[in-house]
């Protein structure tokens, strides 16, 4: 009886925590975790992020500045998937060589914390859709009331399915990830059906908020769409390793979050453009532009989008970021991590300052993960050259390459910090929106610039006598 | 708290034996890798980026409006 509750116990560590999964305990194929994953990736805030864009650009330009910035930082950023898989970790582990056991506890205990804004958002947005379809077919809500009410529901019902662990998301998001990527085609057809093409093209974008400047405009612009792929980085590295080969999960992984979500952020910005044809308004709720532009019909099609999506994503996302927390806290139940995150997202929702202050979060948030993009990039492929002590990353007895000064690797947190305040104090503050030294902004925005700068500095690091501080495991490389 | 306490020793143990299991289990030479990524992958990648910057630098030019 004791031993088939600790073989349960086992089984639920290895999919909800972080003991190396091996080839038989993988479950998922390319199509399961791509699904899975887009799942994840589509939510409304992608309509939040398009309507934002398509205010500062032409078409042409939105489509380039979305696919393009998202791709070239995800496609990079998703390199180290390939040792996610091969190893069958979450890169997080990887981490505690670069970062120091407390220091992947605390970044990511924080990176968690701040990922759970984007979930508040997403609860937000499902409660003003839900009230604003209610209001459509004749039924007012109050709004004080419901908004609070609906947006705790979101996340309950997505706790719910974050409780079934992976399995219930593979099965769950194989029936809504496809339904909804076929809504999301007929949308952005009917939105040009509605509104024809050549007036979606012709809206000129007003740039009196860029100084009539163009390139500041579509840098800015840029700036939140790289913010926008660093916003996977950190949840990316975690789903992959339930994959069965590393070519699946790496683009299983990168197409989800390079191409499947900005798909649905260019469908944002395409409605936002031909609801200001229509009204004179960029409008992001998606609800309120497809009625506006459909009648109920699109009413009903944007209920399957905005609910479905957000309860999807609110289940992904709380097992993801549970995961990371995990793998800082490997000791404490994933089920009661759930349970505290739906407390903690259910307060952001009611509390709604994440809304309130959308570009300057996830900017932010981006600011403190661009530098771990960077350092694990430049770590995975140059410093370390793709071989990590697995041994010494999980602490077994007699390897000790990775216990750093105090549980901290001085070089990686130096590097995080230096790159996070270079780039608020010389290149772009996210909190006021100004770029600082253009010259630098243009060329890799705010957040591109602190990834690229970790990774430099780290890099340079390894140059230097600290490499012998940074590299304590090479004779400790048995698994390769 | 004394028994709590101990339980959670237990869990830490247990999952500690189990890695430590499975690592063995992946430094025997006998145990199979999931397949590798091969040059294509990374080719790929490459390509992909590439045409997205010139896309990019295209659009910050002011030759694509």
């Amino acid at each position: 009886m004791a031993s088939t509750r600790n073989a349960d116990y086992i089984r639920q560590e290895t999919i909800t925590g972080v003991v190396p999964m091996l080839k038989g305990d993988r479950q998922y194929s390319f199509w399961d975790l791509f699904l899975s994953t887009s799942g994840f990736a589509i939510a409304t805030w992608c309509y939040t992020q398009g309507a934002y864009v398509a205010q500062y650009l032409s078409l042409k330009q939105m489509l380039i500045n979305i696919f393009c910035f998202n791709i070239i930082f995800v496609s990079i950023e998703c390199i180290p998937v390939f040792f996610a898989v091969r190893y069958g970790i979450d890169l997080w582990v990887w981490l505690r060589s670069v970062l120091g056991i407390k220091g992947v506890a605390i970044l990511a205990t924080v990176i968690s914390f701040a990922n759970f804004g984007w979930y508040a958002v997403d609860s937000q947005l499902f409660a003003s859709s839900m009230i604003n379809l209610f209001k459509y077919f004749g039924i007012e809500l109050s709004g004080p009331v419901w908004k609070p009410a609906f947006g705790v529901l979101c996340v309950l019902l997505g706790t719910l399915i974050a409780l079934g662990g992976p399995d219930v998301i593979k099965w769950t998001s194989r029936f809504l990830v496809t339904a909804l990527l076929i809504v999301g085609v007929i949308v952005v057809g009917l939105c040009f059906f509605a509104v024809p093409i050549g007036q979606i093209a012709a809206v000129k974008p007003d740039l009196a908020d860029f100084e009539n400047n163009r390139l500041l405009a579509f840098m800015t612009t840029a700036e939140g769409n790289v913010a926008f792929a660093f916003s996977w980085s950190t949840q990316a590295l975690v789903l992959p390793r339930l994959c069965r080969s590393e070519r699946k999960g790496y683009w299983a992984t990168s197409l989800s979050y390079g191409v499947v979500a900005p798909f649905f952020v260019a469908a944002g910005g395409v409605m936002a453009l031909a609801m200001f044809v229509r009204t004179g308004v960029y409008e992001s709720d998606p609800t309120v532009m497809l009625a506006t532009l459909g009648g109920p019909v699109f009413s009903l099609l944007s209920l399957l989008m905005v609910a479905f999506a957000n309860i999807g994503t609110q289940g992904s996302g709380s097992y993801v970021n549970c995961m990371i927390i995990k793998s800082g806290l490997p000791n404490v139940s994933y089920k009661l991590l759930v349970w505290i995150s739906f407390f903690y997202v259910s307060l952001l929702t009611v509390w709604g300052w994440v809304m309130e202050n959308f570009a300057s979060f996830i900017s932010l948030a981006a600011y403190l993960q661009g530098p771990i993009i960077g350092m694990i990039v430049v770590d995975y492929l140059i410093v370390k050259k793709r071989k990590l002590s697995l041994k010494s990353a999980y602490f077994i007895k007699g390897h000790d390459a990775y216990r750093f000064t105090g549980g901290f690797n001085l070089v990686g947190i130096g590097v995080l910090c230096i790159s996070f305040a270079l780039g608020m104090l010389f290149v772009y503050n996210p909190l006021t929106g100004e770029a600082i030294n253009r010259g630098i902004f243009y060329v890799t925005t705010g957040s591109g610039f602190t990834a690229i700068c970790g990774g430099l500095l780290y890099y340079l690091a390894s140059l230097t006598p600290l490499k012998k501080y940074m590299l304590r495991d090479r004779n400790d490389l048995e698994i390769v | 708290m004394k028994s709590k306490g101990k339980n959670e020793v237990s869990i830490e143990q247990m999952i500690y034996d189990e890695t430590e299991k499975r690592l063995v289990a992946m430094a025997d030479e006998s145990y199979e890798f999931p397949p590798k990524a091969t040059a294509a992958d990374y080719i790929a990648i490459g390509a992909l980026v590439g045409v997205c910057v010139l896309l990019v630098v295209l659009c910050a030019a002011g030759v694509i409006v």
